[in-house]
């Protein structure tokens, strides 16, 4: 089974957050509210781009295992956005030793975002390598993402379904698809639409399985 | 006075396969080759055989048809990672628009490469024919037939199962990658990668099972060139009982076995002494 958990990124995951706000920010990628860390800069410069219409940018990070900090790309230290792009923070190839981890932002002494808190307008993305059954709490209500072996089907057949990624849409303790069905190989996007300190964090669950109409509705593009 | 004891060729083989029986031995190593890490041990037995004895002057005993059978078995550890490129997958994005972000698109993942551990058993057996000088020992209190291996050299070539070997790493490699989504059209270019490396270090893997093979051989008695077997042994000390004992008078006498010589006549394995 994959290791998933929003307040714990691997390699597997990524974390979005959009910037409303035109400022300059500093940015890191964590194992702990302590230690050292290696810090880039993003400068949101003031733009009347409307919410939903920004462009996405990218930050990755890199497992430094001699300084046992992670590393942002040089061409990533410092970026330069529009107010309402947003960015992606993910990861290049996992090293071995690795921890997990979680990032942060702030502007001057203030926490803008902090990925082990989503909240509104920020997501979380996992990509499913392991097929098996993930079950998550939002609230008291259990839900799932099932994901079925990409052996179970045809290399086209696979490929096709592989390139459907699912968006969840999480309003309060509301997710849009209470029980996913994917492939190894897909990738599930949670939104939160509304929101505070929202986290996605397996658990072993024994209890009945969420309903079989469950089943998500998502969008493609590209 | 002499005394003269003969052992026929039967005899000599009867006695020579008790020594067969008990050789046997095993030992282990490991070492590193590039990326593999390989634990291997080695088991030999002997069994068979068919002695000979070689009149005098050349006194030999000529044992062909030895059976050597005995297994090596392998354990070969290594991290895909060190050996296969880095692959990022999926191969293609897929972009989503969120209303509130905007038109996402899914970052690559890149594959960590797990170990494989591939673990083989190569069963050989091979014909061996030696040849053995005789040698009378002094053993303290008893004289020894000891037999002495002429120096010889075990060959059991175990290049015709390299192929086994990379059968089996292209098996476990190919069931291990198969487990990873999206990288199915790559399988065969990676494993033929990961077997492009073992190929480069395989002779020096099949050479080092070769070499512990010979090393136990030679470390089993029979086949030491510097370790004496016992054949026979003679007690110096050697009690002669009148024929017509109990009757009064004839009391057992103790002789001394005092030199012992050994060669094959006719042959028979015949040991001569003088008793004093």
């Amino acid at each position: 089974m994959d290791f998933l958990n929003s307040q714990h990124l691997t390699p597997h995951d990524g974390f979005i957050h959009p910037f409303r706000e035109a400022g300059t920010f500093t940015y890191s990628a964590r194992v702990s509210d302590f230690g050292d860390s290696r810090e880039g800069v993003i400068v949101v410069q003031a733009a009347k781009v409307v919410i939903g219409k920004g462009q996405q940018h990218d930050i990755v990070f890199h497992w430094d295992t001699a300084a046992r900090v992670f590393v942002p790309r040089n061409e990533d230290l410092k970026k330069v956005i529009k107010q309402n792009d947003f960015i992606v923070f993910h990861f290049a190839q996992a090293e071995p030793g690795q921890p997990p981890c979680f990032i942060q932002g702030h502007e001057g002494d203030k926490v803008e975002f902090d990925s082990r808190h989503l909240r509104s307008h920020q997501a979380f993305s996992h990509f499913f390598l392991t097929p098996g059954d993930y079950s998550y709490r939002l609230g008291r209500e259990v839900h799932s993402v099932s994901v079925t072996g990409h052996q179970q089907f045809s290399v086209e057949e696979h490929e096709k379904r592989a390139q459907e990624a699912i968006v969840i849409m999480i309003a309060g303790n509301n997710p849009s698809v209470k029980h996913a069905k994917i492939v190894a190989g897909q990738t599930v996007i949670w939104a939160i639409e509304k929101g505070e300190n929202v986290s996605i964090e397996t658990f072993a669950f024994e209890g009945s399985k969420p309903k079989e109409n469950d089943r998500h509705a998502y969008r493609k593009k590209g | 006075m002499d005394a003269t004891i003969a052992i026929s060729e039967p005899g000599v083989n009867v006695v020579l396969q008790k020594a067969i029986a008990l050789a046997h031995g095993s030992k282990a190593d490991s070492a590193t080759w590039g990326p593999f890490q390989v634990g291997y041990s080695a088991a030999v037995a002997l069994s068979g055989g068919v002695a000979t004895l070689e009149n005098a002057p050349a006194n030999k005993l000529d044992l062909t048809g030895l059976n050597v059978a005995g297994s090596v078995s392998a354990h070969f550890t290594f991290d895909l990672g060190l050996i296969l490129p880095t692959i990022c997958i999926p191969p293609f994005q897929v972009c989503i628009d969120i209303p509130f972000i905007g038109t996402v698109c899914t970052p690559q993942v890149c594959i960590s490469w797990p170990s494989v551990t591939v673990g083989i058993t190569l069963p050989f057996a091979f014909g061996l024919d030696v040849s053995f000088g005789f040698r009378v020992d002094d053993l303290g209190s008893q004289w020894g037939i000891v037999l002495l291996i002429d120096p010889f050299s075990p060959r059991f070539d175990f290049t015709p199962m390299g192929a086994l070997i990379i059968a089996a790493i292209q098996n476990e490699v190919s069931n291990t990658l198969g487990t990873i989504p999206l990288i199915g059209g790559l399988i065969a270019g990676l494993v033929n990668t990961v077997i492009g490396a073992f190929s480069g270090v395989l002779g020096a893997v099949l050479g080092a099972f070769s070499a512990l093979v010979n090393l136990v051989l030679s470390l089993l008695d029979l086949l030491n060139v510097n370790i004496p077997v016992r054949l026979l042994t003679f007690d110096k000390t050697q009690t002669f009982v009148p024929a017509n004992t109990p009757l009064i008078g004839d009391a057992p006498v103790n002789m001394n076995l005092a030199v012992l010589q050994a060669q094959v006549l006719d042959h028979e394995l015949v040991a001569e002494g003088q008793l004093a």
